[in-house]
């Protein structure tokens, strides 16, 4: 424990060392100017969000310069949000888990395992990715019809329990674990699953945080699928209810930021905790190397 | 023990997502209980509001019947439609844009409504024909119109008055509307003098069409099945836009400068009128859209229609019976002040209670009403879509001096003419 | 030895070490899920392309390659996939060396990396159709923010202005597309960049290897096997781009961003040939898989170990 903090400690002296003062400096003014260019759009909604209607074509200021926060009410009580923010919540949490249990089962089989066709497999998988959703769109209603999920958190749910991109990423993470954990345990007679279970997983949090991440932005973002297999109002999730304020007849600006605002608030408290899991991760399981 | 828990978890988690379902499911209704009928439209902000208003009236005054007012936005409207059809999930009754109505009719998912309209001796030669139209498909009438809305001028007081001009006077012909335009146009506060919609698509085509219906051509020939815009007037139309381009009154920008104060005048529509007094941070005013001196006054129009797909022969009644009271005359007069759309009745644009209305409230939407009897539809084919975005397409080349003004019309009448065939 | 012989061993050795049971199982679930959600629908719209269809009526008529052989013809659908592989190499190139470098530089022991990791990757939990709303109100002349501030700094905007200009639009396009996608490319590049033993830095400092050098020779080949996965996942999501486009140009000025995604769009939901629409995303869907099998041939085998 100790050798580890020391070695940690000279580790970062001599970084100290290599990167003198005015190095920082460049790596800072590059980094600040990108992250001013990703910032903007989120200042401008905030900004745009505080804003009485009455001012909406005023000269631009990036920074908010009124608190109209009425729009908030406003947007909230402009449909049943509540309800839409647990149908939202639910939809992605069911995503979520299934992702972190069958994506990552899958990969394993991918990475770990020796099985005939896996090649052939691997890459149908990777075809899911390919193909234009809207094309599948139709078919795939009439599936979700046919097992009369319309209106139901199955149809929200089941479809996208497991993705390509899931399996793609925890395969390519678990081929980053050393395999003689593996082989240890397969000494000790532990069965394949076992194994995953076990050994794998344990090791796993940063792939999987990273996956569930990835699945909870994907879940709380998506707009066509909800759209297409819920017609019940009280079904609806928050992103097709942010869809009320653009209409034929033009867009509520103000109330459309400001609901944009709260809707990208739990994505954005996700990645604050688990970037931290994350870190935490990669320190527990001694990967560095 | 591990292996077997994992499997457990797996199955569990499997079986429960179908478990879940059951949540929000309708229940089946009995013979005492209301008919329930599912009514989609994308009527939002006000006209939202009023709408609930009316189905929940409806609803207290027929007990019957219960009606469910869905919101669906109007750019998922007619894909959800479509899904819905395909997996016999259809609303009993929506309302659509206009502009999808001779596909939707042409679909066979609408209901005829002819026996119904005969039954309960609906007079519908109050309706505006030009709407009414639309919904006609081999004799058979698929809808009822119920809002309308017509494109006219808009102009900025503010910036009138600057350029020395007097917005009390608005133009009245093409030659005013380019003289007005330059004089009022400023490049240097990058002010325009017309703003016109050149982004392709239907929005740029039912712009065109109210100059070239001025300059007295017409955009299908009287038969639907040829173009008819490569003509006379549809030079001059073309020609004229890009004098305004040329002349410099007019810049290919964005869309929405007149909203922010930077174009003079605009063609737009009257449902701009309410929310453009809630926050246009700048005087103005509107007026009738000019046509060409030895043209015709002229107008495009849009607006809603409502239909029924339902297949039961009771919810079809019912549905109908919501359908004859919205376009009823009384309820059109409430619609209308409510929400600022144009009368598709004769019988409500020419009450005197609502005129007076108007009048008192909002004088600006008059030129509107005035010339809804000078507003044509586009034309009722099922490709109108298609149709549409190609034309655009050319047109814009010539915006774009691309092609020239004859070669583009002469490219969208083989390319509209293709699709007609 | 036989291919079926060869196939029967590797399946028997396989089997022996209880491998194919166990993949069975742990496969299962993605592959009913998969089967019943993604390959028959991709199958029904095969059959679909082959047939003439409106989407509402319950009338189909077959046509044959009639769709097929429409695409091949139409200029519209030539222009449009050649504005998506412009798209789409763009923002796969530069999205992924752009990451690339800021993913090194934040790695590179800067204080704060947890804010600036944060900032980056704003633009990806935002929802696209958002992001492409507000981009598309930056950049409208006079009350767009992006419009006033590239004024301010002294860089005049072309004429016609940004969005209604043909060089520009697809230029702005891309640029939003690279916005949304460099906080995902970072956050993956960081998680691999801390996979990197230090001691391979440590030992070619002492031997005398620069900035540039470590990073040339160490950073970039042991990086690999994530900037092919990163490059695929671009190209893949850049090449069925559709949200983007429909909100802030719908396929404008003259066809310069008119890219496949939107076509198909059209042709389903708005014209309602579903027979044309199905057939255009099977050449899409071929094109992609074409694309991702090469790159898979030539640098997967080796680099990711397959």
């Amino acid at each position: 424990m100790s050798a580890v903090t020391t070695s940690q400690s000279s580790q970062r002296s001599m970084l100290r060392r290599i990167h003198i003062p005015w190095g920082h400096l460049l790596i800072h003014a590059i980094l600040i100017a990108g992250a001013f260019a990703m910032v903007i759009p989120f200042l401008w909604m905030l900004t745009l969000s505080l804003k009485p209607v009455s001012l909406i074509h005023q000269a631009p200021y990036l920074i908010p310069t009124t608190f109209e926060l009425s729009n908030y009410a406003k947007a909230w009580d402009a449909a049943p949000f509540a309800r839409y923010y647990l149908n939202s919540a639910l939809m992605t949490g069911g995503i979520v888990a299934g992702q972190v249990i069958f994506s990552s089962l899958a990969a394993y089989a991918f990475a770990r395992l020796q099985f005939p066709g896996k090649e052939l497999l691997f890459l149908v998988f990777l075809g899911t990715m390919m193909v234009p959703f809207h094309v599948i769109l139709i078919p795939s209603y009439l599936i979700i019809d046919r097992l009369g999920w319309v209106d139901s958190y199955a149809a929200l749910i089941v479809p996208r329990m497991v993705s390509a991109f899931g399996i793609f990423l925890m395969r390519q993470y678990y081929q980053g674990i050393p395999k003689e954990l593996d082989e240890a345990a397969m000494i000790d007679g532990a069965g394949r699953l076992g194994i995953w279970w076990r050994i794998i997983m344990p090791l796993s949090g940063p792939g999987l945080a990273t996956l569930g991440i990835f699945a909870f932005m994907f879940a709380w973002n998506d707009f066509l699928w909800p759209l297409v297999v819920t017609n019940d109002p009280n079904m609806r999730t928050v992103q097709l209810g942010l869809a009320m304020f653009q209409g034929r007849y033009g867009t509520q600006w103000t109330l459309l930021m400001a609901g944009t605002v709260t809707a990208t608030l739990p994505t954005l408290l996700i990645f604050l905790i688990g970037q931290r899991w994350f870190i935490q991760s990669i320190a527990q399981t001694g990967m560095k190397g | 023990m591990k292996r077997a828990s994992l499997i457990l978890v797996i199955a569990a988690l499997l079986l429960a997502a179908p478990v879940l379902q059951g949540f929000s499911q309708a229940q089946v209704a009995s013979a005492q209980d209301p008919i329930k009928l599912v009514f989609w439209n994308y009527w939002d902000g006000t006209n939202g509001e009023k709408i609930q208003e009316l189905v929940d009236r409806y609803n207290e005054e027929h007990p019957e019947v219960e009606i469910e007012n869905v919101f669906v936005g109007w750019g998922e409207l007619l894909p959800k439609l479509q899904l819905a059809v395909a997996g016999g999930d259809a609303p009993d009754l929506a309302a659509a844009d206009m502009v999808w109505m001779p596909a939707l009719a042409n679909s066979g998912a609408l209901v005829p409504l002819n026996s119904f309209i005969e039954a309960s001796g609906t007079d519908t030669s109050d309706f505006y024909p030009a709407l009414l139209s639309v919904n006609t498909y081999n004799d058979q009438i698929y809808g009822l119109p119920v809002s309308t809305n017509n494109l006219e001028l808009f102009i900025n007081t503010d910036l009138f008055e600057a350029a020395g001009l007097d917005a009390s006077t608005p133009p009245t012909t093409w030659d005013e509307l380019a003289a007005d335009a330059a004089q009022c146009a400023n490049p240097d506060n990058g002010v325009v003098g017309m703003e016109l919609y050149t982004q392709p698509g239907e929005g740029l085509t039912w712009q065109f069409q109210v100059y070239l219906w001025g300059a007295g051509g017409d955009f299908l020939s009287e038969d639907l099945t040829q173009a008819a815009f490569n003509s006379e007037a549809g030079l001059k139309a073309l020609n004229f836009w890009l004098s305004l381009i040329d002349s410099g009154a007019y810049t290919l920008s964005d869309w929405g400068l007149f909203g922010q104060g930077q174009a003079c005048m605009v063609l737009d529509g009257s449902w701009m009128v309410g929310g453009m007094a809630e926050s246009a941070p700048f005087n103005w005013t509107t007026a009738a859209m000019p046509a060409p001196a030895d043209g015709q006054p002229a107008t495009n129009m849009g607006g809603e229609h409502a239909f029924i797909m339902a297949q039961d022969e009771a919810k079809q009644q019912a549905a109908w019976d919501f359908i004859n009271w919205l376009t009823s005359t009384d309820v059109q007069i409430e619609w209308d002040e409510a929400t600022a759309f144009m009368p598709v009745r004769d019988s409500v644009a020419t009450n005197e209670a609502y005129v007076t209305w108007i009048n008192e409230n909002e004088p600006r939407l008059l030129p509107f009403v005035d010339m809804q009897q000078y507003a044509h539809n586009r034309p009722p084919v099922e490709q109108y879509s298609e149709l549409s975005d190609v034309f655009s397409a050319m047109i814009e080349r010539a915006l774009y001096g691309q092609m020239d003004p004859q070669e583009a019309l002469d490219a969208a009448e083989a390319a509209v003419n293709s699709l007609l065939s | 030895m036989t291919a079926m012989a060869r196939v029967r061993a590797g399946w028997q050795h396989a089997n022996r070490r209880g491998d194919v049971s166990a993949a069975a199982m742990a496969l299962a679930p993605a592959v009913i899920l998969f089967a019943i959600f993604n390959i028959y629908p991709l199958i029904y719209s095969g059959y679909l392309s082959v047939m003439e269809w409106d989407g509402f009526s319950p009338d189909k008529s077959y046509v044959g390659l009639d769709n097929y052989r429409a695409l091949y013809e139409s200029a519209t659908f030539r222009n449009a996939l050649s504005v998506t592989l412009k798209y789409t190499l763009s923002v796969a190139v530069l999205g992924v060396a752009v990451s690339l470098v800021i993913a090194v530089l934040l790695n590179s022991g800067v204080r704060g990396q947890n804010i600036y990791r944060l900032v980056y990757f704003l633009p990806v939990v935002t929802s696209t159709v958002a992001a492409a709303v507000v981009w598309r109100y930056l950049m409208t002349p006079g009350t767009g923010y992006a419009d006033v501030f590239l004024r301010d700094l002294g860089i005049t905007p072309p004429n016609p202005t940004w969005l209604r200009n043909p060089t520009w639009a697809l230029r702005i396009v891309m640029l939003v597309g690279i916005w949304k996608r460099l906080g995902f490319n970072i956050v993956i590049y960081l998680a691999g960049l801390q996979n990197i033993p230090k001691e391979f830095y440590e030992a070619a400092t002492v031997d005398g290897a620069g900035i540039w050098a470590r990073f040339r020779h160490i950073t970039v080949p042991l990086i690999s096997p994530i900037t092919l996965l990163l490059v695929i996942m671009s190209i893949i999501d850049s090449f069925l781009i559709f949200d983007v486009v429909y909100v802030m140009t719908d396929g404008g000025p003259i066809g310069t961003t008119e890219v496949v995604g939107l076509l198909l769009y059209r042709e389903a939901f708005r014209y309602f040939n579903l027979g044309t629409a199905s057939a255009m995303g099977w050449v899409i869907f071929a094109l992609v898989f074409a694309i991702t099998l090469v790159q898979w041939k030539f640098f997967g085998t080796r680099e990711a170990g397959l």
